[in-house]
């Protein structure tokens, strides 16, 4: 094969994957992607074991210097928080729901959550997926929401067998119900990851006269049927009209930092009613095929 | 045995690329996967260029699959660019290497935004890209010293060890 034959092939990869690009990516490997998680899988644990112990040995040879720093750098902290609480006590008989949906253990004691470690990270040019270590054999499945501490982090892509992959909310894939938390305002949207604006996130399809101010909160509505409603996904930076002017766009800077992440949790057992749904419509094709295959 | 070493070499070092933050808390992780097209597109030439930027892309594509195709064709093209340019590029030479890398490096953040710019049909701002640019290209540069000589090294094995049966 000689340097023209070549360049007909990559020219030729290039046109057919170019086409898979512009339908989006719809295409899928399950079998591949299963193989090559798996074969990756020991290199990972070399690689998790090393840095865990480098790390080890770092902190214990950690100069007294910089933990004296920290600690007073914690200290001024925890004076700011301190104020921040006698604050947020003044104003709770005013935001009693606020409180009520902030405090989302109490609004959502029935949710189960499954401690994961994050392995791997920066997998791609668009470092929107990142893979924990807990898989179908922790019950894990696609479309479950995962958390931290700070809100929402993203949403279950793939699973293997001790292995997860998470699209994280940054993803310009990514397309999840939000709603306004102010007790007035209550205007609900649809959230999607921009690329590229400090991983920043959009609320859109809102109407041109929606209540949304600088610094409220959005949480996941819950409407798509997949997600619990009361996650939190950020603050609201900057409100503006879409450039048609018919619709009201937000711009907000999500809760969790992405850059950082180590540890989260995955939502296991909230039944929504997407997969209900989902059931019902393949119970009706599957009728309506049994009926198509009947003769008159 | 010889065929097996390089898909183990392109797991490993992707394996390395992906968990560069369990050893450095850092928001950028050089690339190491683009260094390894670099180099081979530079041993091999066109064909090494365009097999090894297929695999790589493709590895990254499967596994991420977030828009599947993009880093097939951005890791091909840098492979066949490279292997295409090579006889005009003095490959001997450290610092023209780190030029190269800090130009195919620029080229993919290039073409990451234009595509963004294509899918989310709006015009973003530039200067966090080119913020992410310069400490992209910063990483890979410090990344590529190291590999640069490992893959010196290894060259040289291997023409000493073709100098000894060719004495035999």
């Amino acid at each position: 094969m000689n340097r023209k034959h070549v360049l007909i092939l990559a020219v030729v990869a290039i046109v057919l994957i170019g086409g898979a690009l512009i339908k989006d990516g719809s295409a899928r490997f399950p079998v591949v992607n299963n193989v090559i998680i798996t074969v990756m899988r020991p290199f990972k644990f070399v690689t998790n074991s090393v840095a865990h112990g480098l790390t080890s040995v770092g902190n214990f040879f950690s100069p007294s210097k910089d933990l004296r720093a920290e600690n007073e750098e914690l200290k001024k902290e925890n004076e700011t928080l301190r104020k921040d609480n006698t604050d947020l006590i003044g104003v709770k008989a005013e935001n009693t729901r606020l409180t009520q949906l902030l405090n989302f253990k109490n609004a959502h004691p029935h949710l189960n959550l499954v401690a994961a470690k994050v392995i791997s990270r920066d997998l791609g040019d668009f470092k929107d997926t990142i893979l924990i270590d807990r898989g179908s054999d922790d019950v894990i499945k696609v479309n479950m929401s995962v958390i931290t501490g700070s809100g929402l982090v993203g949403i279950i892509d793939g699973v293997y067998g001790n292995i997860s992959k998470v699209m994280l909310i940054n993803s310009p894939k990514t397309r999840i119900g939000g709603m306004n938390l102010r007790g007035d305002s209550r205007v609900a949207g649809i959230v999607n990851g921009v690329a590229g604006r400090n991983l920043s996130l959009e609320m859109r399809n809102m109407a041109r006269n929606a209540d949304l101010l600088p610094g409220d909160t959005i949480v996941t509505s819950g409407y798509s049927g997949y997600h619990p409603a009361g996650l939190i996904i950020g603050n609201i930076e900057e409100v503006q009209m879409d450039p048609g002017g018919l619709t009201k766009v937000a711009t907000i800077a999500p809760a969790v930092n992405f850059n950082h992440l180590e540890e989260v949790m995955v939502v296991t057992n909230f039944e929504g009613f997407a997969k209900s749904l989902e059931e019902e419509e393949k119970k009706q094709a599957a009728n309506g095929a049994t009926k198509g295959g009947l003769p008159k | 045995m010889r065929v097996l070493i390089w898909p183990i070499l392109t797991l490993l070092l992707y394996t390395l690329q992906s968990s560069w933050f369990l050893f450095f808390n850092t928001t950028q992780v050089p690339d190491f996967l683009l260094i390894l097209v670099l180099l081979i597109s530079l041993e091999e030439g066109v064909r090494g260029g365009a097999l090894t930027g297929l695999a790589v892309g493709a590895l990254q594509d499967v596994i991420t699959l977030s828009f599947f195709g993009y880093h097939i064709i951005t890791r091909l093209l840098i492979g066949v660019s490279v292997g295409l340019l090579r006889g005009n590029i003095f490959k001997d030479s450290l610092p023209t290497f780190l030029v190269l890398t800090a130009l195919a490096s620029a080229l993919l953040k290039l073409i990451n935004i234009v595509f963004l710019m294509i899918y989310q049909k709006e015009l973003l701002p530039l200067w966090p890209f080119f913020y992410n640019m310069l400490k992209y290209i910063g990483w890979n540069i410090v990344i590529a010293i190291p590999m640069w000589i490992a893959d010196k090294v290894v060259v040289e094995m291997q023409r000493r060890r073709q100098h000894r049966y060719y004495e035999i």
